[in-house]
Order: C-alpha cells, then sequence, then structure tokens
C-alpha cells in the first residue's frame, strides 16, 4: 500500500521526531532538474545499517517531484520519515524517533529498563517513562547525518559553508539506554521537549572531520540527557565499526 | 570447517537488521543480490563478479543465498544444512581472491528469519584505497582488467559500460583520498574550524531557506 507523503510531517510532528536540516550560505540554484537531484539522493544516500539514510522509495507515487524540491518518504514498520532536497541546495529530514514508533523495539527497552534503569529511580511510580533513546542507536544516526552531508559535499552540492542543524522534539522525560551487550547503567532522563544543535562549516573541515562531528554532537546530546562523561573512546570505536560496515 | 558464525552474535546486530529487512521488502536492488538456494559449487563461478561488483560500490552490499524467483516474485525458501555444510569461509575468499586485486575479504554469516528459514548471506564491504579490478579470466563470467559494477538503479553485477560509469568509480576512490588529504590537513594545522559568527549567512538568505520550508 502506498503512503500519502504529504501527510507524513505532521503525523511525524505530532510524535516524538528528529528534525535535520543543511543550508548552503547563499540561496541560489544548486541543483538544476529532477533528474540530477534524484541521482544525488541515489548516489549519497548512506547505506549502513537496515534502512538507506535518507531512503528514497521505489514507488513513484511515494517521490514528490515539486517546482522547487523533490520527497519521498515511508511509512513503514511501525516508523515514518519525510525528506525534502531543494533545488537551493537545503536539505530537510523529519523522523519519528524509532525507538519509541517501532512498538516492538520499545517494549524490548522496557524490558531491559527494568534491570538497567529503574534501580536507579527513587521514586519509580511518579516517573514512568515516555521513551527510550537508544546510545548506539543515537550515534549512528549523528554518524549518518554528517556522513551524508559529507557525500553532498563531495558531489559539490555545497561548494562553500553549509549549516547543519539537528534536532530531536518531544522527547521530555524520555531516558537512554544501552541495549545488551553494553551495560551502560544510570537514569538519564531528557528534562527539555527539544534538543537542539547547529554548526556552521567549510566543506573542507566537514570532510575531514565528519566524524568527529557526529562524535561532537552525540556527546552534546548525551550531556542534554545528564549524562557527562561517557565513554568517548568506546564511542569511538563503535563509530569506526559502524562507518567500514563491520557491524 | 569451523561453524558459520549467524547474524545473532554479537557484532553482526546491524547486519542482522539490514538482512531481515530485505527479507521483509523482497526487493532486489544495486547493494542486494537474492540468489537460489544451492550448494558452493554450482555458485562458485558466478559469485566472485557480484563480489567484485559489490566492493566496488559506496557502502558495499549484500548476497542472500536462499530466495528464488517465481512468476516474476521472490520466494523465501531458505537454503538447507546440507547446502549450507558445502561453504566455507576461508574456501569462498580464497576462490573469489583468484580474480580480485588487490586482495580483499569479505563476511560469510548464517542468517535464521522470523519463519526459522535459514540463510546463507555473504557481506561484501566497500573498498579502502583502491578500486578491485579482476585480474584472471573466469570461463564466459568474468574477464581479466575489468572492472565490474553494479549501475545505478538496477540490480545486477557488469562490466563497465561508459565513461561516466567509470567515473563513478573513480570518484569514489579520489572521495577517499581527498578526505585523507583533508585529515592530515587538519592534524598539522593547515584547515582551521572557523568561528560560527564568520560564516554566519545574510538574513535574507535564511528568510528564503526558511520561507521554503513552508513551516516544517
Amino acid at each position: 500500500m502506498s503512503v500519502d507523503i504529504q501527510a507524513l510531517p505532521q503525523k511525524i510532528k505530532d510524535s516524538a521526531h528528529w528534525r535535520v536540516n543543511f543550508r548552503p550560505f547563499t540561496h541560489k540554484t544548486h541543483l538544476q532538474d529532477v533528474v540530477q537531484a534524484l541521482d544525488l539522493i541515489k548516489e549519497t544516500s548512506v547505506k549502513l545499517r537496515g534502512w538507506p539514510y535518507p531512503f528514497l522509495s521505489d514507488e513513484k507515487d511515494e517521490q514528490i517531484l515539486e517546482q522547487n524540491y523533490i520527497a519521498s518518504g515511508s511509512d513503514w514498520g511501525g516508523h515514518a520519515e519525510h525528506w525534502r532536497l531543494y533545488y537551493s541546495g537545503q536539505f530537510l529530514h523529519l523522523f519519528q524517533v524509532r525507538e519509541k514508533s517501532d512498538e516492538r523495539w520499545d517494549k524490548k527497552l522496557r524490558e531491559e529498563a527494568e534491570d538497567y534503569i529503574l534501580p536507579f529511580i527513587r521514586n519509580k511510580r511518579d516517573l514512568p517513562i515516555p521513551g527510550f533513546i537508544n546510545i548506539l542507536n543515537l550515534l549512528y544516526n549523528f554518524t549518518e547525518f554528517f556522513e551524508f552531508a559529507t557525500r553532498l559535499c563531495s558531489k559539490n552540492l555545497y561548494q562553500e559553508e553549509l549549516q547543519i542543524s539537528v534536532e530531536i522534539s518531544r522527547v521530555k522525560g524520555f531516558a537512554l539506554i544501552a541495549q545488551y551487550p553494553k551495560h551502560w547503567i544510570g537514569y538519564y532522563p531528557a528534562t527539555a521537549d527539544q534538543i537542539a544543535k547547529s554548526w556552521t562549516i567549510s566543506p573542507e573541515y566537514l570532510l575531514a572531520k565528519n566524524a568527529e562531528l557526529a562524535l561532537e554532537g552525540t556527546v552534546y546530546f548525551l550531556s542534554r540527557f545528564g549524562w557527562h562523561n561517557p565513554p568517548i573512546e568506546i564511542l569511538k570505536q563503535d563509530q569506526e565499526k559502524f562507518l567500514s560496515g563491520r557491524m | 570447517m569451523g561453524a558459520l558464525p549467524s547474524t545473532d552474535l554479537e557484532g553482526y546486530e546491524l547486519l542482522k537488521d539490514r538482512v531481515q529487512g530485505s527479507l521483509d521488502l523482497l526487493q532486489e536492488g544495486r547493494a542486494l543480490d537474492f540468489k537460489r538456494a544451492t550448494a558452493w559449487d554450482e555458485l562458485k563461478q558466478g559469485i566472485p563478479k557480484d563480489i567484485l561488483a559489490m566492493s566496488n560500490l559506496r557502502d558495499g552490499g549484500i548476497i542472500i543465498i536462499g530466495v528464488e524467483e517465481s512468476d516474476n516474485k521472490w520466494n523465501r525458501t531458505g537454503i538447507t544444512n546440507e547446502q549450507l555444510n558445502t561453504y566455507n569461509p576461508d574456501e569462498m575468499i580464497d576462490h573469489v581472491n583468484k580474480y580480485a586485486s588487490p586482495s580483499m575479504t569479505f563476511d560469510v554469516v548464517t542468517h535464521i528469519d522470523n519463519e526459522g528459514l535459514k540463510y546463507l548471506v555473504i557481506r561484501a564491504h566497500e573498498f579502502e584505497e583502491k578500486p578491485f579490478v579482476c585480474k584472471r579470466n573466469c570461463a564466459n563470467e568474468i574477464r581479466q582488467g575489468a572492472f565490474y559494477i553494479r549501475p545505478l538503479g538496477k540490480s545486477e553485477s557488469r562490466e563497465v559500460q561508459s565513461a561516466d560509469e567509470m567515473q563513478d568509480v573513480l570518484d569514489l576512490a579520489v572521495d577517499k583520498s581527498v578526505r585523507k588529504f583533508l585529515q592530515r590537513c587538519e592534524r598539522i594545522g593547515m584547515l582551521v574550524r572557523v568561528p560560527k559568527e564568520e560564516f554566519e549567512g545574510t538574513k535574507e538568505d535564511n528568510n528564503k531557506f526558511d520561507a521554503e520550508l513552508e513551516g516544517l
């Protein structure tokens, strides 16, 4: 069954979700036509796990070819996403927090939380946890955002400075969790409903340091959940394995 | 022969997601190839071409053995234990390396789907520095000196047929070199992170970017 791509943003924004936005320094035409834009996504999407970042549907009615942008998305397996690539070079991606939207994953995390989080909550009854953020998934997400931006730079979409903004919204009360076999334990809830960070960087710097910038974003978001001393070397090793496709 | 590792083991979590997702969707693609269940002897002649092609692809690709096409539809059949026992990862890697330059490695694992069917999965990794070239002829399958690729938007492995296709492979190699060069520049202080305020776009540009988002 095909998905109404235009209706997805509202569905996504009504739930816990990520918002990723890349924009070039100046507003001008960076892409000439639909074919160039579609090929660019096909050539640069990051395919390091079960779903590409971003996902371009093969179904023609799940692609939007507008005057000034192309868009696609999906609503499958309990997960909705919608992205747009404007001819101005601006990229926007909205997607649900999969740990919450995928009911099977949410259930599994709740079970693991019994061992790894609940013992650290003083008054369990007064602190229901509305959802979880998997620490490794957070790292993988950031790594995909920056790797995708880097690939767009390599294809000359951004030849001058660009701004990368990442937000996660509707997450007040969500708690960090590390899934087996990681054993990072503790109760680290988001006290704000939205966490955001942006970077303005040159394409050269991004090409050289994309992995480090992704790690920086991860560590910043972890700190906003109250985890101020994450094991950075371990995260770095996990990121290296992820980027080399060996996970 | 030692037991083949399974996607249930630690360290294969993402591969497991990728394989199960591919089996759920049943849609071949540039980075995904299905093959019907068969023994190694029957598969070995054609497999170097697929692995060479997928290793020349950004992010590599996976081959799942145990999915059969009939009536224009893919069907999950799984692979029998008898067929599975004919696969030895060391022998497979040695065989493919007879045709690959430089030498390569790839993963060979088993996967059990949510219906209990077993599959053999080969994961080809993207090349590290130099693209892979075929160094030896193999029957009518592959040719010495040829580059094999997975063409954009297609689920087939074949020789490069145009300058643009060759350029895509070379671009990927150049990208890697450029990134390494810039990392070196950054390490020796030739590339610095300029403060954000020096990069702020104009208000007019930002307004235009905001406007085209239509409130999203």
